[in-house]
């Protein structure tokens, strides 16, 4: 289906037309235009929810969720303590520091939180 | 425990590929905004609506493409600008019984022949006047057009991308594209016969 030259004549024509009225719109117009575009050149340097910090971090929580409802666990007391130590150290090798902080005010309040 | 960020050769060269990677974003950007607003106001005949979808647009493609490859933002944003004209065509069926009845009004602001008479001294009044009219026309041609049709003119003419990324940029084939294209022409030369022929 190819163009006649009729076509490509009145193509270019309006095409034409409608470039030049691109370059009539008011300075108002032009403004609002240049802030919309800063706008949204603000909005791609915004930081985004990185995935790849919470994917580890979902998964400690997850491992952490099924160590703490696991059945048949030791009891808690001091002989409990330090394995369950070592198991969160190696749980916690690659997380970040503040979760680390979060995480430990959950084990204090969990174990030591609770006189019962 | 050090948190803070070694300033090394690697950490520069990410600063700088960043502020190129803005920089172009800018760029592109500045390059078809006046196009898209026009194309919004053909579709909406409302300035601020169209600087509304015109400004959603550009953070759409800015917040989910900026990092896509630059070659691949043109048919992306036209893609979104359409998607969005179509949605507020979609949303504004009470607005735009509203807006019918305000076109009155605003019509009149848009060309006003009594204004123009008072120019014709001007050597090029005439002409002005002519050139208007037939801008006037040719909206109102394109805006009758079915969407995809008018998709593909706006596009294939207005904005000069290949069928390959008209194509792209709506989503379907590039015979569709072809045959989209022929059909919009030949509405618009019989509708604009004598003005534009």
């Amino acid at each position: 289906m190819e163009l006649d030259e009729q076509d490509r004549k009145f193509s270019q024509a309006a095409k034409q037309a409608l470039r030049q009225s691109e370059r009539a719109l008011d300075a108002t117009t032009t403004a609002r235009l240049r802030a919309a575009r800063e706008q949204a050149l603000a909005a791609a340097a915004k930081p985004r929810l990185n995935w790849n910090w919470m994917m580890p971090t979902g998964a400690v929580a997850a491992a952490l969720m099924v160590f703490a409802l696991l059945p048949g666990r030791a009891p808690l007391g001091e002989s409990a303590a330090v394995p369950r130590d070592e198991a969160m150290e190696v749980m916690l090798d690659d997380v970040e520091p503040e979760l680390v902080q979060d995480l430990e005010l959950y084990v204090w309040l969990e174990f030591d939180g609770d006189p019962a | 425990m050090n948190l803070s960020l070694p300033i090394n050769r690697e950490t520069t060269c990410t600063i700088a590929a960043v502020n190129d990677s803005a920089s172009e974003l800018d760029s592109f950007l500045a390059s078809v905004e006046r196009r898209a607003q026009r194309i919004a106001e053909i579709a909406t005949r409302d300035r601020d609506e169209a600087l509304d979808i015109v400004q959603d647009s550009m953070i759409q493609l800015a917040k989910k493409y900026a990092a896509r490859p630059a070659s691949e933002w043109t048919p992306l944003f036209y893609r979104i600008l359409n998607n969005k004209v179509l949605d507020w065509q979609r949303r504004g069926t009470v607005r735009r019984r509203v807006l019918f009845w305000q076109d009155d009004k605003a019509d009149g602001d848009d060309f006003n022949p009594a204004e123009l008479v008072a120019d014709m001294s001007q050597p090029n009044a005439q002409d002005l006047l002519q050139q208007q009219q037939a801008m006037q026309k040719l909206e109102e041609a394109l805006r009758a057009l079915p969407a995809r049709q008018r998709e593909t003119f706006t596009l294939r003419i207005w904005e000069g991308l290949s069928v390959e990324d008209t194509a792209k940029a709506m989503g379907c084939s590039d015979g569709s594209v072809k045959t989209h294209l022929f059909r919009a022409l030949a509405t618009l030369r019989e509708q604009l016969e004598g003005v534009w022929n």
